[in-house]
């Protein structure tokens, strides 16, 4: 596997040429920085503009290792021939750090720094990390760009971070990728510090880095191939960078702006915000000083725009809604089902319902660490003290920023989702502390020590995602990177065998489990696309009757000559609304043979309403989403029929659904078919195990990946006859099968 | 800031999938025609070889040969064939030295979600629970699922660590 030096080297390489792109750009721009800031913010800016270059390397399928290495050497080379540095960085100074506050800096930076450090050399296990963030990051780089990958839909976020990560995985693979993270996690802190120079508060942007470097979930999502430290880098980056812009109103700063807005985004979407913040912030001071504000929001926003529109827009190419995963109903679309999203997004509202109370909160996302996945660490229960700062002109830019970025956490609970609002709540908090020197060493010392792993692990949950263990053997591969992961993540075991016993372009279905950043297979896992729903959906109908077709509505009517019908769904249900199959019947009771004569069309989800007609006993069009009236299936015969019955069969588990059915009686014109609709059961249909395994196949999917707790997992193996399949191996608490 | 305009305003007017006006029948399923044979299991013993497909929590491994440790709530998957005249039957033992700490102890046995009893028991030891089950708590069409909840289950020195009851065999016998 990868050595230690190919780890350092991938991740080196791109910051370096991070911070040689951010010199350039800032020369380019003419902005001028004090000491200390240059080289910060130039990782910053650079790294928002390498993630782009990546980007337009994917978009051109170019992502390859001696392109990447090009690039670096030009980035390096045009810095020792244009010397940004001369120009970017001024005589001036920033007002220094106490001498106390920096040692204690240090002293936090060097014991927490090594630790976090380890961790991220480490083999990559984190559950995000080992799964959608390198697992797509490896996908790019095997197919060397972007591809119609319709099957994940986390593959439609913006992914700015994982762009960077992309760019070290071709040297250093998966800890090269959390590395660059690493490198955040470390810039962060000095960030902040800097900032807190910059407004005058030398000491409050001290102890701020530090309150923010020493969070528990801080340093864990830091050290991982995760990517919200990454966007607070980014967004504080942003902040600060309109800090300065205010003070001195360099033109070159609001393009800057624009770009870590827009970067800001890319990294993350919850970050969306920080457009808005960047654009009314731009605004509000330039009207504030009695000038344009018409100017600069515009620069600023359409600089976002510029790092912002490439995701839109390769959103739109392949799964046609700009902002999927998310606002499926605006752009309706077969890849990411409304149903899944709302049920998503209800999920991460409360945690599965387990937040059942704002009041829950502060104790959860600062002590407890256990819903939330993730702890700040006790000392952010002093959180509320941050509003004492708002007689300060810092505290009520650092609380106006919290407010924006905060904007969007209500989405998704998440403690991890706080950490790109944490720098300036720490830096309002820090303001006040520090007006009490020995109040702020007293609460830094509090801090530092309740966040050491061991002490954590006395008062969190006991399911809180946090650190364990020192990883320094596993960082310097003195421990066989193979042989800790088969053991620190079971499923990893499954990821190597199905490597080893699945062909390179089979479709593999799974409920999940399977570290996706370990195979080089298509893994489909049902919850994350479209596609993937409906073969879920067809797996388990193979023993879940309410899924299978035992009820039909039977229509009948006095014979009519009919060319065009329809199903029109009446009720305003939560059911999801589901046709498995669609018979006409003639006058004498016989079924009309289905002939490529026939037209169908349904609304919504019109992509799969050929399921409602291909006699399959488990296949079925579904609404995908809450049923309304004037949901319907159509079918045109392009000639008339004598039409004396219709059976629409469905699956029970839609009780509310109601359905009418009308014949085209004149163009246009729809009548009601007449009878009310009866319900009838049906037999349930045979052999519904080797249906469901012959419909995958039918759809492309010849083997399975399923846990040994998934709701089939005991009948699959007690009855591997009925399903047609072969179990090819058992690893990691799952087992694979092949269809036969 | 017109052309951005613009872009903007593509970028959101495209994004619309390629669907055509209506579609084909597509080509038909043929029906199965082969046999299905289905397995029942109604019944685990701990020293089963095919025991764990029986656990679907909470159930330690196999010790002494033919017993398990569980924790506080083992639950169970099982596969009935019918669901007519069934009792569930729980064959365990109250190890002596955690009845010391949890004195008597009171199971709550639920079926797939409901609670069917809330035995008691005074002494340690082994015992045989039997109960029988209303046909409506249980189904043959999928997997019926029964927990075990140790409502004062004996708490060890290591944070969030329980041990329930010392399992012998579990499921559903009769008629």
């Amino acid at each position: 596997m990868n050595s230690v030096s190919a780890i350092l080297f991938g991740a080196a390489w791109t910051s370096i040429t991070g911070i040689c792109l951010g010199l350039l750009l800032l020369q380019t721009l003419r902005v001028r920085l004090r000491r200390g800031e240059a080289v910060l913010l130039s990782f910053i800016s650079g790294s928002a503009i390498l993630s782009t270059l990546v980007f337009l390397c994917l978009a051109a399928q170019i992502a390859r290792p001696w392109v990447f290495v090009s690039t670096g050497a030009v980035a390096i080379t045009l810095s020792v021939i244009r010397k940004p540095w001369r120009d970017v960085r001024s005589v001036e100074t920033l007002p220094s750090v106490p001498w106390l506050w920096r040692i204690l800096f240090a002293l936090a930076m060097l014991t927490y720094g090594i630790f976090t450090l380890a961790h991220a050399m480490a083999p990559e296990i984190s559950p995000d990390g080992s799964a959608y963030h390198l697992g797509t990051v490896a996908r790019y780089f095997r197919d060397g760009g972007f591809t119609r990958y319709t099957t994940n839909m986390y593959a439609n976020l913006p992914m700015g971070v994982e762009m960077l990560f992309l760019y070290a995985f071709a040297f250093g693979r998966h800890s090269a990728a959390a590395l660059v993270h690493w490198q955040f996690l470390v810039a962060l802190p000095f960030l902040i510090r800097s900032c807190g120079q910059r407004l005058g508060f030398p000491a409050a942007g001290t102890l701020a880095g530090l309150l923010v470097f020493l969070s528990p979930v801080v340093g864990l999502d830091g050290a991982s191939a995760y990517v919200d430290v990454g966007a607070a880098a980014m967004i504080f980056g942003l902040f600060y960078v309109l800090q300065i812009w205010d003070a001195e109103r360099q033109p070159g700063l609001l393009i800057l702006a624009g770009i870590l807005a827009g970067a800001s985004y890319a990294c993350k979407l919850t970050a969306f915000p920080a457009i808005f913040y960047a654009v009314l912030f731009a605004g509000w001071r330039s009207w504030r000083t009695a000038r344009s504000f018409v100017r600069p929001a515009a620069i600023v926003a359409v600089f976002a725009a510029l790092l912002s529109l490439p995701w839109l827009s390769k959103n739109v190419l392949i799964v046609g809604n700009p902002l999927s995963p998310f606002f499926n109903r605006w752009f309706p679309n077969p890849y990411v089902k409304v149903s899944f999203e709302e049920e998503y997004r209800s999920f991460y509202r409360d945690y599965y319902g387990n937040i059942k109370s704002p009041a829950q909160l502060p104790l959860e996302v600062t002590v407890r660490g256990g819903i939330l996945q993730g702890l700040l660490g006790p000392v952010f229960l002093l959180a509320p003290l941050a509003l004492l700062s708002l007689k300060f002109q810092a505290g009520r830019h650092a609380l106006l920023a919290s407010a924006f970025i905060g904007s969007a956490y209500p989405g998704n609970i998440g403690t991890r989702f706080l950490i790109t609002v944490l720098p300036f709540v720490a830096l309002a908090l820090a303001v006040v502390l520090t007006q009490w020197r020995v109040v702020a060493v007293a609460v830094l010392a509090f801090h530092a020590g309740a966040s050491w792993p061991n002490v954590v692990d006395a008062y969190c949950d006991p399911y809180a995602w946090r650190f364990n263990r020192f990883r320094g053997k596993q960082a310097l591969r003195l421990e066989r990177e193979d042989d800790y992961l088969r053991r620190a993540i079971p499923a990893y075991n499954m990821a190597r065998a199905i490597d080893d016993e699945v062909p390179p372009d089979a479709r593999i279905l799974s409920f999940g489990g399977v570290p996706e950043a370990y195979t080089s297979r298509d893994l489909l896992v049902a919850y994350q696309g479209g596609f993937n729903n409906v073969a879920g959906d067809l797996l388990t109908a193979g023993i879940s009757p309410p899924s299978q077709p035992l009820r039909a509505w039977e229509i009948r009517f006095p014979s009519i000559r009919i060319r065009r019908l329809r199903m029109l769904q009446t009720a305003r249900v939560r059911d999801i609304w589901s046709v498995s199959e669609v018979r006409i019947f003639s006058a004498s009771g016989e079924e009309y043979p289905r002939t490529q004569a026939w037209r169908v069309r349904a609304h919504p989800n019109p992509w799969e309403v050929q399921f409602a007609f291909d006699n399959g006993p488990l296949t079925r069009w579904r609404t995908w989403q809450a049923a309304q009236p004037g949901d319907s299936i159509e079918l045109d015969f392009g000639q008339p029929l004598a039409i004396e019955h219709v059976r629409i069969e469905f699956s029970p588990d839609q009780p509310g659904v109601a359905i009418r059915l009308q014949y085209e009686s004149s163009p246009g014109e729809w009548t009601d078919a007449g009878a009310a609709a009866q319900q009838i059961d049906l037999s349930p249909p045979p052999n519904t195990r080797l249906t469901a395994t012959s419909s995958l196949k039918k759809l492309g999917i010849q083997w399975l990946a399923i846990g040994d707790n998934d709701f089939i997992a005991s009948d699959l193996v007690r009855n591997k006859p009925s399903w047609g399949v072969t179990e090819i191996a058992h690893e990691g608490g799952m087992r694979l099968y092949k269809l036969d | 800031m017109r052309a951005f305009g613009a872009l903007a305003a593509t970028v959101c007017f495209c994004s619309c999938v390629p669907t055509p006006e209506s579609y084909p029948i597509p080509p038909q399923h043929a029906p199965m025609s082969a046999v299905e044979v289905i397995s029942y299991h109604e019944f685990v013993r701990s020293a089963d070889p095919n025991a764990d497909l029986y656990y679907v929590k909470d159930v330690g491994g196999l010790e002494g040969g033919s017993w398990r440790w569980t924790q506080a709530a083992p639950e169970f998957r099982f596969t009935l064939k019918s669901t007519i005249s069934r009792r569930f039957r729980l064959d365990f033992g109250l190890h002596e030295i955690t009845f010391r700490d949890t004195g008597p102890v009171t199971l709550s046995i639920l079926i797939n979600g409901r609670e069917l009893d809330r035995p008691h028991f005074d002494h340690p030891g082994d015992r045989r629970y039997e109960r029988e089950v209303p046909a409506d708590m249980l189904t043959s069409s999928s997997e019926t699922r029964v927990v075990v909840r140790v409502l004062n289950s004996w708490k060890a020195s290591d944070p969030g660590v329980h041990l329930g009851i010392l399992l012998h065999a579990a499921g559903f016998v009769g008629p």
